[in-house]
């Protein structure tokens, strides 16, 4: 199908999209258009403006810092990939965006742009959240800032205000050598994840580990494992402890069932991906 | 929407509606044929052409946004320095049948081997070609086709 007519406007600058943002009612921005266009040719969206983005140069840093790593909005998924910076500083986040879409989607999908999607099933929304990234937002009325937690609320809904662009990301560095690991089950390679589970094993102040375990797919949004994470542990690591306390938390929640698998095999696979994800940090 | 680019090295200029497609300006106001239109959602590659050297999905991109941009589509192939190995490669080991998902293809490798990197192992391959889907070959031949042309690829950059 083809998409209802609107008005495409290019925005010079951050500030001008801002502006646009703000002036018209029914405006939507247009990033890499990886996930926008196909429901505007689906006319399941028919927003009347898009703001195109695609040449505001100011959203498209990555910038490595003492302990953190920041990324603009408008940055490709492939130029994240491709830094050598990612892959040292933050593998987990490498190997997600491994598993995002093909390299033809990720030469023009952005980091902000699936980030602002947030489809349940993503994995950079799983891995900002995994990560403890804090997100910017702009709008005509200044900046704001919050946890990645508290930017995914719903499926598809995320904090963003009508008037408000995500426009930088920043992740905190772990220490090097942070064992982390990510796992999904997918129908085909890039395909959007049945359920996608990654794993870290931090080393608390006082000196014990603690496993941090984030799912994905399974829910609205990324779900981060609260009880998997109460049990830190000094030497041997107590892996059949970890499971355990894992496939009990994992059975309390209530998983999405929809066309692609239903709660049962969704939790099922979730289950595996993250005893893969655990049994490889703690290797 | 007004806008220029070059499209396989020829200057265009587009004045088309702002929702039109990247596919279907190529396809019914340049008619340049060779782009196919599969799903219109980026998941099959069928429309997938080189902008900026880059492969990605023409169907998701609205023609406006491709000012200034140098494209490159399956008909620009046959000029290109890989073109007959390409074509010779995918003759030899029956890399395609009907013929659908080929441009593509096609255009995906070129953006990939001008970079210079073709994958080594099968698997990888396998990966690459993901984002491109066959009905016709089960993808042994493409496989076949491209460890052919990453030997070639690798006495092109010794040489």
């Amino acid at each position: 199908m083809k998409p209802a007519a609107f008005q495409l406007i290019r925005a010079s600058s951050l500030q001008h999209a801002l502006e646009l943002l703000s002036e018209h009612e029914d405006a939507r921005p247009l990033a890499g258009g990886q996930s926008l266009v196909p429901m505007m040719n689906l006319r399941i969206a028919r927003p009347c403006v898009l703001v195109d983005l695609n040449g505001i140069e100011e959203l498209k840093h990555v910038r490595s810092e003492p302990g953190y790593l920041t990324i603009g909005a408008l940055v490709r998924q492939q130029h994240l990939l491709d830094q050598e910076v990612l892959r040292r500083d933050l593998p987990l986040l490498a190997a997600a965006l491994s598993h995002v879409g093909h390299l033809q989607t990720r030469n023009r999908g952005t980091v902000g742009g699936s980030l602002s999607h947030a489809d349940p099933s993503a994995e950079l929304p799983l891995s900002m959240v995994a990560v403890d990234a804090t997100l910017t937002l702009a709008s005509v009325h200044g900046r704001r800032s919050m946890s990645a937690r508290e930017f995914f609320v719903d499926a598809m809904t995320t904090a963003l205000r009508e008037d408000e662009l995500l426009v930088e990301i920043r992740c905190p560095v772990p220490e090097p050598g942070t064992p982390a690991s990510f796992h999904e089950f997918a129908r085909r390679h890039g395909d959007f994840a049945i359920a996608a589970a990654c794993a870290q094993r931090v080393r608390l102040a006082d000196g014990s580990h603690q496993l941090k375990g984030t799912l994905g797919g399974v829910q609205a949004v990324p779900y981060a494992c609260e009880q998997l994470a109460g049990l830190s542990w000094r030497g041997a690591p107590p892996l059949a402890e970890l499971i355990e306390r894992f496939d009990s938390e994992l059975a309390q929640l209530s998983v999405l069932s929809d066309h692609q698998a239903s709660a049962s095999t969704r939790a099922h696979l979730a289950r595996q991906a993250m005893h893969r994800c655990i049994e490889q940090v703690l290797a | 929407m007004i806008f220029q680019c070059r499209i396989n090295e020829q200057p265009v200029t587009g004045d088309v509606p702002d929702r039109t497609l990247l596919s279907d300006f190529l396809r019914h106001e340049l008619r340049l044929t060779g782009t196919h239109v599969g799903c219109e959602m980026g998941a099959c590659g069928a429309c997938t052409v080189l902008l900026d050297g880059q492969p990605v999905r023409s169907c998701l991109i609205f023609a406006g946004q491709a000012d200034g941009a140098e494209i490159l589509t399956v008909e620009g192939i046959r000029e290109h320095p890989w073109g007959q190995a390409i074509y010779l490669a995918f003759s030899r080991h029956h890399a395609l049948q009907c013929g659908y998902c080929t441009p593509g293809i096609l255009t995906t490798l070129i953006g990939v081997m001008e970079r210079g990197l073709l994958p080594e192992s099968e698997e990888e391959i396998r990966v690459l070609l993901s984002g491109n889907l066959c009905r016709c070959t089960g993808y042994q031949g493409l496989v076949d086709a491209v460890l052919e042309l990453r030997q070639h690829q690798l006495s092109a950059h010794t040489s």
